[in-house]
C-alpha cells in the first residue's frame, strides 16, 4: 500500500527547487494516477483472495475483514482522487486563453 | 463478475442450513433415542461451490458419550456449535455488505 506522505517536505520548496528533484523523488502525475489505480486493483484482488482462504477456513475472521475493508478503503480513495482529477481537467478545459 | 459473492452467498446458505439442524438438535434434547446431527462445514461448502447443488449431507456428529436413553445431544456443545455458526454467518454477511459497497461505489462513481 502507498504510504501516506508528510506534504510539509514539499511546501517549504521553491517550484525552482521542486525542479530540481533527482531520481526517486521524482515522479511524473501521471506515473503516481497509474501506480495508484494499479494499486487499487491488487488490493482488491488480495480481498478475494482473503475470501477464498477463509472459505477454506485457512485464514481468520479479522483478517478478512481487515482485508477487506483495506479494498473498500482504497477503492474510496481511488475514486475521490479521481473526481478531483475530473473536476481540476473540467476547470482547466474552461479556463479563458 | 468475481467468485467471492458467490462464495459468500455459499457460505451464507450452508451457515443458515446448519442452524436449522443445531436447533432441531436442540430441540430434541429430551427425546429418547435421537442421534445428534450435524454437517461437515468445509466439504459442504467445496462441494457446493464446485457442483452447485443445494442438497447438503447430513451426518451425525461425534458426541462425547450418549445420556441417558441413548439420546447423543450435548446442549453446551450444541450451544458452541450455534455460537460458531452466528459467528460465521455475520462475517460472512458484513463481507458481501462491503463488497456490495465497493460495487455500488463504482457504479455510482463515488458521492
Amino acid at each position: 500500500m502507498t504510504e501516506i506522505k508528510n506534504i510539509n517536505d514539499l511546501l517549504g520548496k521553491s517550484l525552482q527547487d521542486l525542479k530540481n528533484l533527482q531520481g526517486s523523488e521524482k515522479e511524473s502525475f501521471e506515473q503516481a494516477l497509474k501506480d495508484a489505480i494499479k494499486e487499487a486493483s491488487q488490493v482488491e484482488q488480495e480481498a478475494q483472495k482473503a475470501i477464498e482462504s477463509f472459505s477454506k477456513g485457512e485464514l481468520s475472521i479479522h483478517q478478512v475483514v481487515l482485508a477487506m475493508e483495506k479494498a473498500d478503503m482504497t477503492l474510496q480513495t481511488l475514486i475521490q482522487v479521481r473526481n478531483k482529477v475530473l473536476t481540476a481537467y473540467d476547470e482547466i478545459w474552461r479556463m479563458q486563453v | 463478475m468475481d467468485d467471492s459473492i458467490k462464495l459468500l452467498e455459499k457460505i451464507m446458505d450452508i451457515c443458515a442450513y446448519r442452524q436449522k439442524i443445531l436447533a432441531s438438535n436442540i430441540a430434541n434434547a429430551d427425546t429418547p433415542k435421537y442421534k445428534a446431527k450435524d454437517l461437515n462445514f468445509q466439504e459442504e461448502l467445496k462441494r457446493a461451490v464446485e457442483t452447485d447443488e443445494q442438497s447438503y449431507k447430513i451426518i451425525e456428529a461425534s458426541t462425547t458419550m450418549p445420556n441417558r436413553d441413548e439420546n447423543t445431544v450435548n446442549i453446551e456443545v450444541e450451544m458452541t456449535k450455534v455460537a460458531e455458526t452466528m459467528l460465521m454467518y455475520n462475517t460472512a454477511t458484513q463481507l458481501i455488505s462491503t463488497k456490495i459497497r465497493m460495487i455500488k461505489s463504482a457504479v455510482k462513481g463515488g458521492s
